[in-house]
């Protein structure tokens, strides 16, 4: 059992809540593509799992530029509200690989508006787990990778902009889903299986989702302090103070200013002269 | 205003510098010392925690370090109190910046403030001064309040700030007599929403290949946005000008006038004073050009959320842990320097990364070593060139000129 196997479960079980409430909830499967295990290389990867998409994906497929009046739509911007999460586990049943699920609208049902933006992405693969999170992390840095589509923010969150050209293209969270798992399953070959979830249906939708979020970043960080030490190197400095063995000197220094500033004020100290 | 399109870029960013200077020259730091001689009362502060409550309170603010630029390495007068520190007597270690402070402070060339706020913080620098504003004798009698930040980024350690620093509002209100106005705070705040969406908008159009303008202009962006123009409408329509002037630019495909750019960079770190000594010749010689420092870019800055007041200082907090670049970076894991690093590269389509290695900032140094790898793994050459950014003498910028040379060509970058 993973660690981060409860929070795939409270995910799906969000989205149930949803479908519940009546949000309008859609359910997208990508073509049946094996993992890429067999194939011979990343770039081969890439063409295979991507085939068939109305954009093209890979290194150099955008100028990494969106401007606002070339923007279709916009994603997750602080106003409207972003959510992001990374699962990863090697629980076989909790990931079904190729699914992309959106709830809310769609691409071509927004245009020149901005959504709220959640984006869930849940990893499955032999061994994998929280430590491996941050390094999975950095394949999802989209920069210039997605023809039509810009990732603005930096990490912890998604803001993102579509532009007119990729929307008449016909760029919707299917493609999306399905251009995010090509980069992560070609830049990984731990990675078997990904299955993605979009929100766009409300700012309050994201509540729940970004409280999975907050705790899931607890673990992923002790993942990475624990990934790192194996490495020999220790990321964090204890900035607390009864964590650091200088202290006892800190105290003694704190209190001989005390005492100084005492004897600065009293009448015939420093400051009273 | 729509300028003609050939006569643009040049004439449109004369006058955006030209209006940064008038904007400075008005701002708070301009007037310091016309309020000094009127006798009007001052806060200083330990770093730009909350400018909008300064603001919304017309409470003329300063931030101790930055005087340490504008009384001293802005006025050719950095050395000498550099030196003048060290006569003192004080810690080698100390960031040449925070030495300039600290000893304008212990000279009494620091205006005397009516309050002054504290906050721990990532520069272990500041948290000396910090104390030693604390102790200093002829400040005694001036009212100080210091604040803890969590390590932690989480929305409990944001509240957690923002109701220990609404105590300081009180305490403003009885050392300066202004009243504070709620209202009013929740305009500026509104004001300044516009201009950290703007200075992001802006920002990112250095992704553009080529670039548009040079690095110089994030830093500026920052500073009108965050400290001379903050919530004042005058600044949000510099940023918005800025931004429109920028965006033409990169419609037009133009890059940087007179360069031709051939090696893209990052400089993760504060630009130097010595800029001028060293990026307009890096971009001359060898076609490098800098998309990036320290304070030109930051993650996108946290919403204010106006609702409450608790609302308000929740998301100064934020601001101020994950939207100030310095304290988002290195008040955290190594990693999230990393990542963000990572996330430039990646995203400005950057060569390579040059880490300067501030003498001062010995928690960006002892994240080299991870950042090196994370470079590594993803393929980007990587110097450490370990400089003063403050103070040119620890290391001339025909050195360190020398150095990034030496670097572009052994990773072959050079064409």
């Amino acid at each position: 059992m993973n660690v981060l196997d409860a929070y795939l479960e409270r995910v799906y079980a969000l989205v149930e809540e949803m479908r519940e409430r009546a949000a309008l909830v859609r359910v997208y499967q990508a073509p049946g593509i094996p993992g890429t295990g067999d194939l011979p290389g990343a770039s081969d990867a890439l063409a295979r799992l991507t085939e068939g998409l109305p954009i093209r994906v890979g290194p150099g497929a955008s100028p990494g530029l969106i401007l606002r009046s070339d923007t279709f739509l916009e994603l997750g911007s602080p106003e409207a509200g972003s959510c992001s999460l990374l699962l990863a586990t090697d629980t076989t049943r909790l990931v079904h690989d190729g699914r992309v699920t959106l709830v809310g609208p769609e691409v071509g049902e927004s245009a020149g508006g901005s959504l709220p933006f959640g984006q869930v992405l849940m990893l499955r693969g032999a061994g994998l787990g929280e430590k491996d999170l941050d390094e999975l992390q950095r394949l999802l840095v989209v920069a210039g990778q997605i023809e039509g589509y810009m990732v603005r923010s930096a990490p912890g969150n998604v803001w993102s902009r579509v532009s007119q050209e990729a929307a008449a293209k016909g760029f919707s969270f299917a493609t999306l889903g399905r251009a995010l798992r090509a980069l992560v399953m070609s830049g990984s070959p731990a990675v078997e299986a990904v299955e993605v979830l979009f929100v766009t249906s409300g700012k309050a939708d994201l509540v729940p989702l970004e409280a999975a979020a907050q705790q899931v970043r607890k673990i992923a960080r002790e993942g990475t302090r624990e990934r790192w030490k194996v490495k020999g190197y220790d990321i964090d400095c204890a900035n607390d103070c009864s964590a650091c063995g200088d202290k006892p000197v800190c105290d003694d220094i704190r209190s001989v200013l005390k005492e100084r500033q005492h004897i600065d004020e009293s009448p015939g100290g420093t400051h009273a002269t | 205003m729509t300028l003609p399109a050939a006569s643009q870029p040049a004439d449109a960013y004369a006058q955006l510098k030209s209006e940064f200077g008038s904007m400075t020259a008005a701002s708070f730091q301009g007037r310091m010392a016309e309020y000094v001689a009127s006798g009007t009362p001052i806060v200083a502060g330990t770093d730009d925690f909350f400018p909008e409550l300064f603001t919304a309170m017309e409470v003329p603010f300063y931030f101790v370090v930055r005087q340490g630029l504008e009384l001293a390495f802005h006025v050719g007068k950095g050395p000498e109190a550099v030196d003048g520190y060290n006569e003192l007597g004080g810690s080698s270690s100390l960031c040449s910046l925070q030495k300039a402070a600290a000893y304008l402070l212990m000279k009494g060339r620091l205006p005397k403030p009516s309050a002054i706020v504290m906050t721990s913080t990532s520069c272990d620098g500041q948290t000396a001064v910090n104390e030693m504003m604390a102790n200093y004798a002829p400040w005694s009698d001036v009212p100080k309040m210091s604040f803890d930040a969590s390590f932690e980024k989480d929305e409990a350690s944001m509240e957690y700030l923002g109701k220990q620093w609404m105590r300081f509002i009180p305490l403003v209100e009885k050392a300066t007599g202004r009243k504070f106005d709620l209202d009013r705070l929740k305009e500026v705040c509104e004001e300044s929403n516009r201009q950290t969406r703007l200075l992001f908008d802006f920002q990112e159009l250095r992704r553009a290949v080529p670039s548009p303008v040079r690095a110089e202009w994030g830093f500026l962006a920052y500073m009108a946005a965050r400290w001379s123009g903050c919530g004042r409408p005058l600044a949000t329509a510099w940023l918005q000008r800025l931004f429109d002037t920028t965006e033409r630019r990169v419609r037009d495909g133009k890059g940087i006038d007179g360069v031709e750019e051939k090696i893209r960079y990052a400089w993760f770190d504060i630009l130097p004073c010595w800029s001028d000594q060293l990026f307009p010749r890096l971009e001359r010689e060898l076609g490098a050009v800098n998309l990036m420092d320290l304070y030109g870019y930051s993650a996108p800055w946290p919403v204010i959320d106006t609702s409450t007041l608790e609302t308000i200082f929740t998301s100064f907090a934020k601001r101020f842990l994950i939207g100030n670049p310095m304290t988002r970076q290195i008040f955290a894991l190594s990693t999230v320097y990393g990542g963000d690093a990572v996330h430039i590269a990646k995203n400005f389509k950057c060569d390579a990364i040059l880490m300067p290695s501030h003498v001062g900032h010995k928690d960006g140094a002892a994240s080299h070593r991870v950042v090196h790898d994370l470079f590594r793994e993803i393929g980007v050459p990587f110097l450490v060139v370990g400089c003063d950014v403050f103070d040119e003498r620890y290391m001339t910028s025909d050195v360190v000129f020398n150095k990034i040379e030496a670097f572009f060509d052994t990773s072959g970058l050079r064409r």
